[in-house]
């Protein structure tokens, strides 16, 4: 018999959909500053 | 008057809907559909435009356009849906008479002849100003005394929101706080406010500069005030379109907050902060210290973007918990694929959403970074985020809710059922086109606001990484799709609301 | 008797409107609107050095 979790997070499918927002979120960030670095050169 | 005081009880929620109530909700929300109208026949021109297969209008042509496109959608269109959208928030949402329906009705007339003679100086070629309007780009006189009526019926509106509030207070038509779809409309008239007192102090010396009476005007000075008015108003459409997620939540899935007051807390920072992100606008702008665009920018508005975390992670967990509640429960997302996706309130809610969300608020946050927003700045990637925003947010919400107001609050059966529920689908698709499109030129270079990227007729030729091309016809047929669902969504809200079959008093049925 | 529902002061917060109104539009005025239009009044003007113009 299944034991219910009262503990348990309640919404697991949305927690899962902000994981991947966050992770697009990290990766956008990181491809526009890769982007500008590549088109305004500093240093040498 | 005891005219003023004829209600009927709707027959599902139960709520007192007053005639004047009903009138006023009914002629702000059809008049906002002829502007969606206007502004989606403009949205057709310019997209064929900046297509190079297809280039349709003449240069003049279309920067006239694209002005009368930016404020017939960005201004006319959302701003007299949120003013129906106020009236239902505090007179239906809270059992109250509406605070005086007569300055209603004149601030009604106000915004509509504003409107009107905006449209027409544009036309009629005497305000080829873009939306912006920047200093020292002149148009007619007329151009601004229409934006200034405009935004003085608007503020009269709020006005009447917060004097309905007042008197259900006063009154005691509701018991404990506001609902939460009111709380955050509430939200919204606060920005409005201090959205259209920017207004106010911008348009009023620029109109008396367009008569001659005042010589000088400094365009950086005119782009700080402009911008506490332009990116403000669009955190109006942020502010009412989060709240209708709420609405359509509780509608098409019986879905609550799981914590309410986190909820209002989301909106509490919203109204302290989201306004300093009009900030982003200035940041590549030489006069203003790094001080006040990283204080604005870089700490403020983060507490904002706070705020919509929130309310990202709030509304999807609330339409999980009550699909959970109703069985739903086999692996991660059978509470989504069961969902209502047949009701259009449903698919739009969650299109809009997850457009905002994913494409609007990521692009929105990493553009307005101070370094990043050096390379995007100016480019078809602004045009991108904010159509993902604006367009794929707010207006998509906004259409979602359309198809609930018709018969709970016009009490007329939707006509074209079947189309109802495609158009959520075949507009969503299209403006998640027409913002990659727009995202992917824009990051290779391709400018906004330039109607030949192929330079044809420069005296020094220039090409773009063919990818450009590429990109922009990914936007085109993003217009294409886009323009058809609006055309189904003002067909059938129009269809319905003139020929709908009205509906008993007592009949219980929504869709 | 009934007991009486205590009301936390984050909730009496909310539920005033006048100073939700009161903060939201107090604060952006300073912070963008005025703190910005002072930034632009102070502003070092540029001045040509003395010469002929080139």
């Amino acid at each position: 018999m299944e034991e219910k979790h009262e503990d348990d997070f309640p919404a697991p499918g949305t927690f899962v959909i902000i994981m991947i927002f966050l992770a697009m979120f990290v990766l956008f960030y990181f491809l526009n500053w890769k982007w500008l670095s590549m088109v305004w050169n500093i240093g040498k | 008057m005891a005219s003023e005081l004829v209600f009927r009880t709707c027959p599902i929620t139960g709520k007192k809907v007053y005639a004047v109530t009903q009138n006023l909700i009914w002629i702000n929300a059809v008049t906002a559909v002829v502007f969606i109208l206007v502004g989606g026949i403009m949205a057709f021109l310019v997209g064929m435009t900046r297509w190079p297969a297809v280039h349709l209008l003449p240069a003049d042509l279309f920067y006239r356009f694209l002005t009368a496109h930016g404020l017939n959608m960005l201004i006319f269109w959302i701003i007299f849906f949120e003013i129906a959208g106020l009236y239902f928030g505090s007179s239906v949402l809270l059992n109250s008479r509406l605070a005086a329906p007569k300055v209603a009705w004149l601030a009604y007339i106000l915004m509509l002849v504003g409107a009107v003679l905006v449209d027409i100086m544009v036309f009629t070629g005497k305000a080829d100003v873009m939306f912006s309007s920047y200093v020292p780009l002149q148009a007619d006189p007329k151009y601004y005394l229409g934006i200034i009526l405009f935004a003085v019926g608007a503020l009269i509106g709020c006005g009447i929101f917060f004097g309905t509030l007042a008197i259900a207070k006063a009154e005691k038509t509701y018991e404990g706080s506001v609902p939460l779809v009111t709380f955050g409309l509430a939200a919204a008239a606060i920005i409005a406010v201090f959205t259209l007192a920017c207004g106010a102090i911008i348009y009023i010396p620029t109109f008396l500069w367009s008569l001659g009476l005042i010589t000088n005007l400094d365009p950086g000075v005119y782009r700080l005030i402009f911008w506490g008015m332009g990116h403000s108003s669009q955190q109006i459409n942020v502010t009412a379109m989060v709240s209708i997620w709420y609405l359509l939540g509780a509608l098409t899935v019986g879905a609550k907050p799981v914590n309410e007051k986190i909820c209002r807390s989301a909106f509490f920072l919203y109204i302290l902060f989201i306004n300093l992100a009009s900030e982003h606008h200035l940041l590549t702008d030489p006069t203003l210290s790094p001080y006040h665009k990283m204080v604005n920018t870089s700490y403020f508005m983060y507490l904002a973007v706070l705020a919509s975390m929130i309310h990202a992670l709030a509304i999807p967990m609330m339409v999980e918990v009550a699909q959970r509640k109703k069985g739903f429960t086999k692996g991660l997302f059978e509470w989504l694929t069961k969902a209502p996706w047949g009701e259009p309130g449903f698919p739009a809610m969650i299109f809009s959403l997850f457009i905002f969300g994913f494409i609007g608020g990521i692009t929105g946050v990493v553009y307005g970074t101070e370094q990043l927003s050096i390379k995007s700045h100016n480019t078809w990637a602004m045009t991108g985020h904010f159509h993902a925003t604006v367009v794929g947010g707010t207006t998509l919400a906004f259409m979602g809710l359309t198809y609930y107001v018709i018969p709970l609050i016009f009490r007329r059966e939707l006509i074209g059922k079947k189309l109802a529920v495609v158009q959520p689908y075949i507009f969503g698709i299209g403006i998640i086109l027409i913002a990659l499109g727009m995202g992917g030129a824009g990051t290779l270079g391709s400018p906004r606001r330039h109607w030949d990227i192929t330079f044809a007729q420069s005296v020094i030729p220039f090409s773009f990484d063919p990818a450009v091309i590429f990109f922009t016809t990914i936007a085109a047929i993003g217009v294409l799709t886009a323009v058809t669902g609006g055309a189904m969504y003002v067909g059938v809200s129009v269809l319905s609301v003139f020929f709908g079959r009205k509906m008993a008093a007592n009949e219980a049925k929504l869709l | 008797m009934p007991e009486e529902k205590k009301i936390s002061g984050w909730q009496v917060l909310m539920d005033d409107i006048s100073m939700l109104f009161l903060l939201g539009v107090v604060i952006p005025t300073v912070l963008y609107v005025i703190w910005g239009v002072m930034e632009y009044a102070f502003a070092p003007t540029f001045s040509l050095p003395p010469g002929p113009t080139p």
